[in-house]
């Protein structure tokens, strides 16, 4: 049994954040989860759906966010419990639902968990989605560790339920992806049955239903005022004094540890980021006569605290503010403590004790020149290398100076060298077809270059279809190709409505990618990318067509398939490799680029890398010499 | 041949200059360079400076005089249609083959009796329409699957990719049907210090070729007017008719040449060679005469080959009268003379002539 | 409980596929069973891809710390590939740094296009040497072995070594929790593999000996 299902109050456990917000949903008593898998929220609904037999929820992975948000907010509507989790772009994708259902109401507590994803370790930007609570006028929860997001989660149903509002519960990927203590609570008795009644409907009364909602929010800010998820730690009469929420905690108290200043500055904590507790925040600078607000990303607090601070300028009197405005904080990229460090050293004209800059400089040299760099590729055995090199014979033997479009996910990095550069625009989901439906109208501007549009199996139900429908109405000329390795890979294999299982493993129904464009209308052929040579005839042939064109470039991501059969051993039979002479010079290794052949240095001939290789075998159908070989076969 | 040149030089003076005649010779010898219906591209750099490529195209520097001392063994004397033995008029004897055949039906015949009397092992030749009316160069073991290879066709195939696919397997004694540019690259390989399946080749066909069509422009021209997977069979009439006739399973249709010519390939007009001197035996039509070939003799092999079958009684022949072969010479040099002129155009410089290293008597006949 | 040094600071460096997150959260699960306060950091997204994976674990009797280790503050750095260890100094390491390494490279795709090369190893070894208090040489995959667990093997190591105040028994405790029970056999004999590699007979924690924080 995991960690998820123990039945032991008070015992302490390990937990990663996304685990700590669906424990927290679950001692809340969750009855519905829908979501688009998106890092760094992923875990929170996978974990869900891990135990969703074992505490009765249903679970589901979405067609995309807000389909996902509709879906657990019909839960709601109906009385249950419901958690929709998203990354943050997903956000942007709900957001015209979120616009109005903030109006119309919900019954059984919803709550939406936004991963954001500072520095953008694993996403097309780092937006900081703190702004749609504003925005929506909904209230936001920001937890600081392991412990607070299960707890916080577990009370965002409640206020929810009690507000009448879905809660936002915005964690990190520094938060949701690391590991800490979480002190597991009680798992209550389900007993919730769904009735759907009454009547949701924004608009009709907006204007009316707008001011209710700021009453609500009102309600929320009382709420916040006796929170405990907002506290004081430091010196009673502290003059500086830092404000902070989400991961800024952790680093805040290190850092004013690290300084040596825990008697002089103080650390304003708080958890409810909007509204604000303005009471309890008042309260708190009455006699401070700096402070510093450490935020991750956008300046949300320290703008919400300025205008608080203006607003109570009679009572605090004048107090300096320091934050991303004065240049303390970069309002980009991630917080550490690092940072916080520097910012209170700056402020306070405090001598850092530098580390050996002589020893960081023969670090530094060894990191940068004397080792070499390591760029993501595509993992061995992936279908996307062989897709993307059929991608770039056909636009070469094509010859007009065609190019691709693509956006989000594994195949995202066909940008860089894994992909031989071949993508050249990258936005969000759906925006390659998206773009390159607007490139094939081109053509009365003397246009001639062909465009192809790179798109993921998962991304082509989430965000593709419109486009694609909107190509074939305007006969614009296209091709797209859809990389299809059978799941929603970049976030560990999710299925999708193509796979043919659902959240639980359990077997589904499809809808066939191929089915979809016949029924728009649009010729599409499919075709497994490690047959090369065909798929790079077919590709050249649809590039020589009008209108619109789908490929579906169909074979398993190489993770599922290893998982489930056995593979075969390859290896280079030497005295065939053609190495670095006329007829070879190192395809495999330095320009197929696949790190499962590496370059033996001795022999001057290629070498199978047997703790990388995946046995693939696509690069034993592109040796020129036919000296890959499988272990054990006749030769 | 010259040495010193790569994949890289390649796509810049031939790829580049639209001077490729897809004839396939640097296809299928390495993972860099790939052919798709009639186009040829260099997909990535090899790195290499120097290559088989460069080395085997009929479009990098080639030196009549030196390819004729390989070949032949000696120089030529006749300026108008390379060195050659004899020549005569051919058909086929069986009457069914002739049919199925365009014009006499030789080089079916020949085929067939080489692969049956195990003078070749394999052949390598083309298969007019393969869908969509593009050709497909095809490795051939037995003499049955020869039937649908017979006719002609007005694009070109990279015949030599498919054989240099064949020989890395392994195959060998190979016998060839080629156009003109791609019996020469032939001999490049064959020539080449590079080791290369080439060397495998046993029987050399060549056809006469004025010109090949661009399938990408010409398959564009012809689907405005007929579905390309109705295209049974296309001929051109000898003149004056100045037609195309486009077979199809809904009728015939004929295109004026003058607008056919607009997608002959760009390389043909600095082409040298008309009859495929460079050939064991070329095979040719003869205007105005249907049911007969114009037929080149011009190796010791070849010689020896036809003596067989002319024994077994593969072939009918009779004496090419002697105003056939002016008007034939003429035509040659009429080519090579306009293939000069276009290359001296495209250069602006009367001495260079790109690829082709003449001798002195050649430059002084055709410059 | 009290540590020596509070927090106490490992890395775990290595590259995308070689096993990591399961390495580090044995490590951290052995931690918390030790009664400590365990943080993990963890860089995910590009780590499945065969980039630069670190895992930053961070033990204290005091309080949960922060995800991410100060500059310059790992006490420990396991690499499961010997340039991912030395790449990771200039942030992370000082000269009271000890390291435990795996000396199997794993080439980047620059190295095999040729555009930059990869160093000898025992040099990779002996400039890490320069930089740190100490290195330690794990051969965890034998030549022509695929490398099966080497991520366990190196989590013996470290137990071996006793650089963790941590007992054999919570780490075995750990493994059994966190491992699916097909792949327990596996991992616990190379856990047990890795421990004698380090030359550990060290059943009982060595306490952590590293130079006092100012």
């Amino acid at each position: 049994m995991g960690t998820l299902e123990l039945d032991k109050p008070g015992k302490t456990v390990l937990m990663m954040g996304d685990e700590a917000i669906a424990r927290g949903a679950i001692e809340a008593g969750v009855d519905f989860c829908a979501s688009y898998p998106g890092t760094p929220a992923t875990e929170v609904p996978e974990s869900l759906a891990r135990v969703s037999e074992h505490f009765g929820i249903y679970a589901e992975w979405s067609t995309n966010e807000i389909v996902a948000f509709e879906a657990a907010t019909a839960a709601s509507l109906a009385g249950l419990r419901a958690l929709v989790a998203m990354k943050q772009n997903g956000v942007n994708v709900c957001a015209d639902f979120l616009m109005t259902v903030n109006l119309a109401g919900i019954n059984g507590g919803l709550v939406l968990v936004a991963g954001d994803d500072p520095s953008a370790i694993s996403s097309s930007n780092e937006q900081d989605s703190r702004s749609y609570a504003r925005y929506a006028d909904l209230p936001l929860l920001e937890p600081a560790d392991f412990q607070e997001a299960k707890d916080m989660t577990k009370w965002a149903f409640e206020l929810s339920e009690k507000l009448g509002l879905p809660c936002i519960l915005r964690s990190v990927t520094r938060l949701s992806h690391s590991r800490g203590n979480v002190k597991l609570g009680v798992l209550p008795e389900k007993t919730r049955k769904a009735k759907f009644e009454g009547v949701y409907i924004s608009g009709a009364f907006a204007a009316a239903q707008h001011a209710a909602l700021h009453q609500k929010l009102e309600q929320a800010r009382e709420e916040f005022e006796t929170s405990p998820f907002n506290f004081y730690v430091g010196p009673k009469k502290a003059k500086f004094v830092i404000v902070t929420s989400g991961t800024g905690w952790l680093y805040s108290r290190e850092a004013v540890a690290a300084l040596g200043l825990e008697a002089k500055v103080g650390i304003l904590k708080i958890g409810t980021t909007w509204p604000l507790p303005e009471k309890f925040i008042v309260d708190h600078l009455k006699n401070v006569a700096e402070i510093l607000i450490a935020e991750e990303v956008d300046p949300f607090l320290e703008q919400n605290i300025k205008i608080l601070l203006a607003e109570q300028a009679k009572t605090l009197g004048p107090i300096e503010v320091y934050g991303s405005k004065s240049g303390h904080r970069p309002a980009y990229g991630e917080m550490n403590q690092d940072k916080v460090v520097q910012a209170l050293a700056s402020i306070r004209g405090l001598q850092l004790k530098a580390r050996d800059e002589k020893y960081i400089e023969q670090a530094k040299e060894l990191a940068l020149t004397y080792i070499p760099p390591r760029m993501p590729t595509f993992c061995t055995g992936c279908p996307h290398r062989a897709s993307l090199w059929a991608i770039k014979s056909a636009l070469k033997l094509d010859g007009r100076d065609g190019f691709v479009t693509g956006d989000i996910g594994c195949y995202a990095i066909g940008a860089g060298p894994a992909g031989y550069f071949q993508i050249k625009t990258i936005h969000c989901m759906g925006g390659g077809i998206g773009l390159a439906n607007g490139f094939g109208k081109l053509d009365r501007f003397a246009f001639n270059q062909p465009v192809i549009a790179v798109c993921g199996d998962s991304t082509f139900y989430h965000a593709a279809i419109p486009a694609l429908i909107n190509a074939q109405v305007h006969n614009s000329n296209v091709l797209m190709v859809v990389l299809d390795n059978g799941g929603t890979a970049m976030t560990g294999f999710q299925p999708h409505p193509g796979s043919g299982f659902d959240a639980l493993g359990r077997s589904a129904p499809t809808v066939e990618i191929e089915n979809i464009c016949r029924g728009i209308g649009v010729e599409v052929r499919v075709r497994d990318p490690f047959e090369i040579s065909q798929a790079v005839q077919e590709l050249y042939d649809m590039l020589q067509e009008d209108g619109p064109r789908v490929m579906v470039f169909r074979r398993r991501c190489f993770r599922i398939e290893a998982k489930e059969k056995l593979q075969k051993k390859y290896y280079v039979d030497q005295t065939r490799c053609i190495g670095d002479d006329c007829g070879c010079a190192r395809f495999c290794s330095r320009v197929f680029n696949c790190p499962g052949i590496i370059w033996d240095q001795e022999a001057q001939k290629a070498k199978i890398d047997e703790v990388v290789c995946t046995g693939c075998g696509v690069c034993a159908t592109l040796c020129p010499g036919g000296a890959i070989k499988v272990r054990g076969a006749a030769s | 041949m010259e040495a010193g040149k790569g994949s890289a030089d390649l796509e810049q003076e031939v790829l580049g200059q639209s001077l490729c005649t897809s004839c396939g010779a640097c296809v299928n010898i390495c993972p860099y360079i790939k052919v798709v219906r009639d186009r040829v591209a260099v997909i990535e750099p090899c790195g290499l400076t120097e290559g088989k490529c460069y080395d085997f195209c009929p479009r990098t520097p080639t030196d009549i005089a030196a390819l004729d001392k390989s070949v032949f063994g000696k120089t030529r004397s006749d300026f108008s249609l390379g060195p050659y033995i004899s020549i005569e008029m051919a058909q086929a004897k069986d009457s069914e083959i002739r049919c199925r055949a365009q014009y006499g039906g030789v080089i079916s015949a020949l085929m067939k009796y080489a692969l049956d009397a195990g003078e070749i092992k394999n052949a390598v030749l083309t298969r007019p329409f393969d869908g969509a009316m593009m050709p497909a160069s095809v490795v051939v073991e037995e003499s049955r699957q020869l039937e649908e290879c017979a006719g002609s066709n007005y694009v070109s195939s990279a015949t030599l990719a498919r054989m240099n696919e064949a020989t890395r397997q392994g195959k060998n004694s190979i016998g060839l049907v080629g156009i003109p540019c791609q019996v020469m690259a032939l001999r490049k390989m064959q020539a080449s210090r590079h080791d290369t399946g080439a060397k495998g080749v046993k029987l050399v066909i060549g056809l006469f070729c004025t010109w090949a069509l661009s399938y990408k422009g010409f398959s564009e021209f012809l689907k405005k007017k007929v579905d390309l997977s109705q295209v049974r069979r296309i001929d051109i009439p000898p003149p004056p008719a100045n037609v195309m006739v486009v077979e199809t399973t809904a009728g015939d249709i004929r295109l004026s040449l003058d607008e056919v010519r607009k997608f002959i390939k760009p390389t043909c007009s600095v082409c040298y060679d008309m009859t495929s001197e460079f050939a064991d035996v070329s095979v040719g039509m003869v205007e105005g005469v249907e049911d007969w070939n114009t037929f080149i003799v011009r190796t010791p092999a070849g010689e020896n080959f036809i003596d067989k079958a002319k024994k077994a009684g593969v072939i009918n022949t009779k004496p090419l009268e002697e105003t056939r072969l002016e008007h034939l010479k003429q035509a040659s040099s009429i080519k090579k003379k306009r293939a000069v002129d276009a290359i001296q155009k495209r250069t602006n410089d009367k001495k260079n002539l790109l690829y082709l290293r003449l001798s002195a008597q050649e430059k002084k006949k055709f410059l | 409980m009290t540590l020596e040094k509070d927090p106490l600071n490992l890395i775990i460096a290595g590259v995308g596929g070689q096993g990591n997150i399961l390495a580090s959260q044995i490590v951290a699960t052995a931690g918390i069973k030790e009664g400590l306060y365990v943080t993990v950091g963890e860089t995910y997204g590009a780590s499945q891809r065969g980039g630069p994976v670190m895992s930053h674990v961070r033990f204290s009797a005091k309080a949960q710390c922060g995800p991410l280790i100060p500059e310059g503050e790992a006490d420990i750095i396991v690499g499961l590939e010997p340039i991912e260890a030395l790449r990771i100094i200039a942030d992370y390491g000082s000269p009271a740094t000890r390291v435990i390494v795996s000396p199997r490279p794993i080439y980047p795709i620059w190295v095999l296009s040729g555009q930059a090369k990869y160093p000898p190893v025992e040099e990779v070894v002996q400039k890490l040497g320069e930089l740190v208090a100490e290195v330690r040489v794990v051969k965890a995959i034998e030549e022509g072995e695929t490398g099966l667990a080497a991520n366990v093997v190196m989590v013996g190591a470290l137990a071996g070594s006793g650089m963790l105040p941590i007992t054999m028994k919570n780490f075995e405790g750990s493994i059994k929790e966190i491992v699916s029970p097909k792949d327990l056999d596996l991992n616990l004999r190379a856990f047990k593999k890795g421990v004698e590699l380090a030359g550990g007979k060290a059943a009982v924690p060595v306490p952590v000996k590293t130079r006092k924080r100012k």
